[in-house]
């Protein structure tokens, strides 16, 4: 028998005033699998969604998701060709900054950090922990009408990368089957994987449970 | 004689390219694949040398713009050279020394990128003069109160529009940007990381852990997400449906017949054939069957944390956008909401938009949401639309004298309308007809 645990409805979740989504799972509409997990153990897991190892595993997931290519590969330039179309296309000297340019290995995110090196207040102030939550970012949410106005009328200079990214969603979070899609209103206790009801969850236990504790 | 112009829409996926005509119009925009594949055959292709191919099996892909930025020059130069050198080219640049460059980049670009690209446009290449200029703060040179009333767009030059909140949503990201007289309002900007690259990575990895194991083949999914997907405007519904509807009685679930690189027989879509039904499907085809994946993956859009992303969807973006606008001008806004970028193809986007824009907005308010005709090409329009603009690019621009003269600090400032040394009364004059545009602005607003 797998080990379940019912997600309770959390309450205060309800959302926010004036949201039109509220596309909450529904929670209890199946009938509750005997859970085998005990005392302990659910109480382990239902603090699972905020713990640095499931913070690990949603940024490893998000950082697949944001890549070119499944595995890392190295896709050289083409052969040069010899001969006068080669040399009609390309300048046989280059300056020293577009030579130092081209030879640059560096990615964006080593950019990114000599920016915010250069100029502090471009940081973020966010940090990354699971423990973050909701909580705002002061940095970008000065209310407008204490900005600038009248006199030279502006939005500011930009804010730059770290500060223009979204606020996170005041939305309740939704979570889905693995395995067909559905509401994932199960949640394995050995890896954190969800899934609808008794036919996902044998199927995830059978084939996929990579387990995790 | 005056310069040639070349409009350059550098995205990540294509670069939107074409020269200025006198009226600019989307068919002078060319798309130019902005990457390196690579296929199984371990040949590589660049830019345009894709459409070449016919086995896309296996297929992986070097792209010089990261995260929507101008990241790997080595890889860009490649490209450029094919796309804008070889006299084969539809965008063959005869003479960069005669020749104008306007290149957009996306918000809030890294200073040292900024650096790189304007190093080689006017070392490497050596364009007599260039305006980098932010992609969707080109758009109010549209012809937005056309686009709204559904009229044919006035042919240029025209000033640009009053005021534009901008949804763009492309390959790397989706931005919310805000213009007003034509200006960033910067502090508005938001940013989603969620585009095309990470829709099509959520199918993939969708579809690999339910159906076919589809990691290695990202252009074939990519083509299987513009046949199918669609953003829902009833998603808990459509959820269901799938749920409880045994598969003939389906209406969402569809099939892919997956393309034969062997024959050169292309995948297409259809109706699902349920697969002991007899005869109506041939028995050599492979089918990838998709139900609720076709909606759940545009959804991130709207709901990123449907993937854990702790960041708020384009709707709640657009929200956010507007509190750090002053209040009066909220309305107009509202009002005038441009959808552009790949993803506003996407069918129910628009719909879906609007739906869930309606009850969050004050409800006096008049919401306005248009789509372009080719959302892919907007920007290029809009900064096609820019350059006829002569009193602005007059301003802006910065010519490869001025680069050799006074440096590169000294042109970037002008391309973003600071005060330049030289130039002191260039600024000064420039804040007087602002002032001038905004009292008659303010005016007719009371
Ligand atoms: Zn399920
Ligand atoms: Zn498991």
């Amino acid at each position: 028998m797998p080990t379940v645990e019912v997600l309770p409805s959390k309450p205060g979740v309800s959302a926010g005033a004036g949201w039109a989504y509220t596309t909450l799972p529904p929670a209890n509409a199946v009938s509750v699998p005997a859970s085998t997990g005990g005392r302990g153990a659910r109480n382990r897991h239902s603090n699972f969604e905020n713990t640095a190892a499931r913070q690990r595993q949603i940024n490893s997931r998000i950082s697949d998701l944001e890549k070119d290519n499944y595995r890392d590969v190295h896709i050289p330039l083409p052969k040069k060709e010899s001969g006068a179309r080669a040399s009609a296309r390309s300048k046989t000297t280059s300056t020293q900054n577009v030579r130092r340019i081209l030879l640059s290995q560096k990615t964006f995110v080593n950019h990114l950090a000599d920016e915010e090196a250069l100029n502090p207040t471009f940081r973020s102030r966010r940090a990354s922990t699971a423990e973050e939550g909701d909580e705002m970012d002061l940095d970008n949410t000065t209310p407008a009408d204490e900005c600038a106005l009248e006199d030279g009328e502006s939005g500011g200079p930009p804010l730059g990368y770290a500060r223009a990214v979204s606020r996170p969603s005041r939305r309740p979070s939704r979570t889905f089957c693995e395995i067909c899609g559905y509401w994932g209103t199960y949640r394995c206790g050995k890896c954190g994987a969800r899934y609808c009801g008794l036919e996902c969850g044998g199927v995830h236990q059978e084939t996929r449970c990579q387990k995790f504790f | 004689m005056p310069p040639r112009t070349l409009i350059v829409d550098n995205g990540a996926y294509t670069i939107k390219t074409g020269f200025l005509k006198v009226i600019p119009s989307y068919s002078d925009c060319h798309l130019i694949p902005n990457c390196i594949a690579r296929s199984r055959d371990r040949r590589s292709l660049v830019g345009t040398q894709l459409e070449t191919c016919r086995d896309f099996g296996g297929m992986a892909f070097r792209r010089p713009v990261e995260k929507g930025y101008l990241v790997n020059w080595e890889a860009e130069k490649e490209i450029w050279d094919r796309t804008f050198l070889e006299p084969e080219s539809p965008v063959y640049v005869d003479a960069p020394s005669a020749t104008t460059l306007v290149l957009t980049e996306a918000p809030n670009a890294p200073l040292s990128l900024q650096n790189n690209t304007d190093q080689i446009v006017f070392e490497e290449y050596e364009f007599a003069e260039y305006l980098r200029y932010v992609g969707p703060a080109t758009i109010p040179w549209n012809d937005l109160p056309a686009l709204f009333s559904g009229q044919p767009p006035t042919p240029p030059p025209t000033k640009p529009a009053e005021a534009a909140l901008i949804v763009d949503t492309g390959f790397s990201h989706t931005h919310i940007y805000t213009t007003l007289l034509g200006q960033p309002w910067n502090s508005a900007t938001r940013r989603i990381d969620i585009g095309g690259k990470f829709l099509t990575n959520y199918l993939k990895e969708l579809v690999s852990l339910r159906t076919w194991n589809m990691m290695e083949e990202p252009y074939l999914i990519s083509q299987v997400k513009e046949a199918v997907c669609f953003v829902s405007t009833d998603f808990s519904g459509d959820l269901e449906r799938c749920k409880r509807l045994r598969l003939p009685q389906n209406p969402i679930v569809r099939d892919y017949v997956l393309p034969d690189y062997n024959t050169g027989k292309g995948g297409f879509a259809r109706n699902h054939i349920p697969k002991q039904r007899g005869p109506a499907a041939p028995d050599d085809e492979q089918v990838m069957v998709l139900g609720n994946e076709r909606f759940a993956v545009p959804e991130l859009l709207f709901n990123p944390a449907d993937v854990g992303l702790k960041q708020a969807g384009v709707v709640e973006c657009v929200l956010q956008a507007l509190e750090m606008v002053p209040e009066r001008m909220r309305p107009v806004l509202l009002a005038n909401i441009v959808l552009t970028g790949g993803n506003a193809n996407i069918p129910g986007f628009q719909q879906r938009f609007e739906q869930e824009l309606r009850p969050l907005a004050p409800s006096e308010a008049a919401i306005r949401v248009a789509k372009p005709h080719d959302p892919e090409k907007f920007v290029w329009l809009g900064a096609a639309r820019m350059a006829c603009d002569e009193e602005f690019m007059k301003r802006r621009k910065a010519t490869r004298k001025e680069y050799m003269e006074h440096g590169l600090l000294y042109c970037q400032k002008k391309m973003a309308g600071e005060d330049v040394r030289a130039g002191g009364e260039v600024a000064v004059k420039d804040t007087a007809t602002e002032r001038d545009r905004r009292e008659n602005r303010t005016h007719r607003r009371r």
